[in-house]
């Protein structure tokens, strides 16, 4: 097995505040892979970076890999971290979060993960929508619409409804929207409403503007986070790099 | 000072400046060092290229180079001292009262003065506030509820000893305190930048204000529900206020939703000197119109109006202060008339 295989497994794990892949992010900074083992280094944009974000995204890292069946064992390796050899040591043994950190974590980061989840769900939601209204859509052909009345072709994807075609918007966009609903464990069936608050409930036809609204708040805190995370991470890389040369020289 | 296009003045209280030594002879450890340097990214990643300091002077910087980039070239009227101890890191603590306070002695008008309490401290710490108050002219609070102390990783502003520390506030006639809600710096998940403990305390001290500082980013969404709900809670722009360089867009959509759920009123810029010089963010807001796209979606717009409330009437307004009788008295104290001096 080559490690592009590996790769696209790191790909869907996911940064839980930024609802983006640690590959596109840049987290990754090195993959190796002798066939049987897989080690793994991340690297987040500060060295403060929190601890159980942290875990989260390399216990993912962990998983995501274990799941290829020519995967044996798996090291992931947090560098330049406050808890960094906590988390490398713990997260390779495969522990929880709690046995990592006994004496100040309370609980496992199930309710963390799913917060986290279902803001991303926000999130993705309201591209989909926006991404369909600047097609010539209105918030009353959305909250009549439904599922079925998705059609993606190749990297284009139309929202048929009301007699007419509104699209195209970017496949992407609408097939991430459908992950995270059925990871959600919302409704599939082609009948459901397109859009769906994350506890299953339909969007109040009467407070649609207000529901948006919030909705923006939401995730314009999350793409803040993104450019500013990035942004912290090149400074970070940058400065290092050049440490190191200097360390060299 | 600094003129709006409307040809309006606008008084500016720069609501989030630090006087920090994090040069490596105040390191205490490892994370001193570690501490500047993630301070340093945040610099260099969102300044524009002419404003970014070599990291040494970034460590540790003069009183001249602070006076200079705030009140000579920053428009900066007065600038509230945002103190933070951080002792776990930095022998002699990174920007304390005491360190700030020698600033504020020698240009009284020019300073707000916050002082901290830590509720880890207990009943023990009680005297030692009272004392720190009596012996320095506190206005404020900086309260930083992901501090280290003892083992211990962060606290709440619910914490039943926070509150005895909340009445005393209201006994000293201390009504304004700065929240640190915002990026990282919080290891463990007693998330200590979730903002939903501001939510609480503001209900039950309804006489207090609570200046929510970075807006809780990356908490920002739930920030705006606490505040739309309390009316006693503020937002500090520090971090916030620099996206305008790098994403002006995003910043835009900050700004929105800030005017929407907070209004105008509510509102408090500031710079996080010297994580940013605030020249050239004070120039870029004051030049900043919503894009009309923002402005029909959310039905707000910044006004001259609002650029003059946020970028120091609020804050004026908070701390008691009369704008007008504070420009004639700050004409006169030495840099007022080194100000004048350079423009005769």
């Amino acid at each position: 097995m080559e490690s592009t295989a590996l790769w696209r497994q790191l790909e869907q794990v996911l940064d839980p505040e930024l609802d983006e892949s640690i590959v596109r992010l840049g987290f990754v900074t090195r993959l190796d892979w002798d066939g049987e083992r897989a080690r793994v280094a991340l690297r987040l944009p500060t060295y403060w970076c929190s601890a159980n974000f942290a875990y989260l995204m390399a216990d993912g890292v962990r998983r995501a890999l274990l799941d290829l069946p020519e995967v044996k064992s798996v090291e992931v390796a947090v560098e330049d971290h406050f808890a960094g050899d906590e988390l490398t040591r713990g997260v390779t043994a495969g522990k929880g979060f709690v046995e990592i950190f006994p004496e100040e974590s309370e609980e496992e980061l199930e309710d963390l993960r799913r917060l986290f989840l279902v803001k991303g769900y926000l999130s993705r939601l309201l591209v989909l929508a926006e991404s369909f209204r600047a097609t010539g859509a209105t918030y009353e052909t959305l909250l009549s619409a439904r599922l079925a009345d998705l059609r993606i072709q190749g990297d284009d994807a139309w929202l048929d409804s009301e007699g007419r075609a509104f699209g195209p918007v970017r496949s992407r966009v609408v097939e991430r929207y459908l992950t995270r609903r059925a990871e959600l464990g919302l409704p599939r069936a082609p009948e459901s409403p397109l859009l769906l608050q994350p506890d299953g409930r339909p969007i109040d036809r009467a407070r649609v503007r207000e529901e948006f609204r919030r909705l923006r708040a939401t995730v314009i805190n999350i793409r803040a986070s993104t450019v500013f995370c990035e942004a912290v991470l090149a400074s970070r890389n940058e400065r290092t790099a050049w440490e190191r040369k200097e360390a060299v020289s | 000072m600094i003129r709006l296009p409307d040809g309006s003045e606008a008084f500016v209280i720069d609501g989030h400046i630090h006087f920090w030594d994090g040069s490596p002879e105040n390191w205490r450890n490892e994370y001193g060092r570690a501490w500047i340097e993630c301070f340093y990214d945040f610099h260099k990643s969102m300044s524009p290229k002419e404003a970014v300091w070599p990291i040494e002077k970034f460590m540790k910087y003069s009183e001249e180079d602070l006076i200079n980039d705030l009140f000579v070239e920053g428009y900066v009227d007065m600038g509230i001292f945002n103190s933070t101890y951080l002792k776990e890191f930095y022998k002699n603590g990174f920007n304390t009262h005491v360190q700030n306070g020698i600033l504020k002695q020698k240009y009284p008008d020019r300073f707000i003065l916050c002082g901290s309490f830590d509720p880890r401290w207990g009943e023990a710490g009680f005297e030692t506030f009272r004392r720190m108050v009596e012996e320095y002219p506190i206005k404020g609070l900086k309260l930083y509820t992901a501090e280290w102390y003892n083992g211990s990783r962060g606290w709440k502003l619910t914490d039943p000893m926070a509150y005895r520390y909340l009445e005393l506030c209201r006994e000293l006639g201390i009504k304004n305190l700065h929240i640190h809600k915002g990026p990282t710096v919080y290891p463990l998940n007693k998330d200590a930048f979730d903002v939903h403990d501001v939510d609480q305390a503001a209900t039950d001290f309804p006489d207090l204000n609570f200046i929510v500082e970075h807006i809780g980013l990356p908490r920002m969404d739930d920030f705006c529900w606490i505040a739309a709900q309390d009316k006693n809670v503020y937002a500090g722009l520090a971090v916030a206020s620099a996206f305008i360089h790098p994403r002006p867009r995003y910043f835009a959509e900050i700004m929105a939703n800030l005017l929407y759920w907070l209004g105008e009123d509510r509102i408090l810029f500031g710079s996080d000197y010297a994580i940013w010089t605030p020249k050239w963010i004070i120039e870029k807001f004051v030049a900043f119109e919503l894009p009309e796209d923002i402005k029909e979606e959310y039905g707000v717009d910044l006004t001259p109006q609002a650029k003059r409330k946020i970028l120091g009437e609020n804050a004026a307004r908070l701390y008691g202060i009369d704008i007008e009788a504070q420009k004639a008295k700050l004409a006169q104290d030495p840099i007022g008339q080194r100000l004048a001096a350079m423009s005769a």
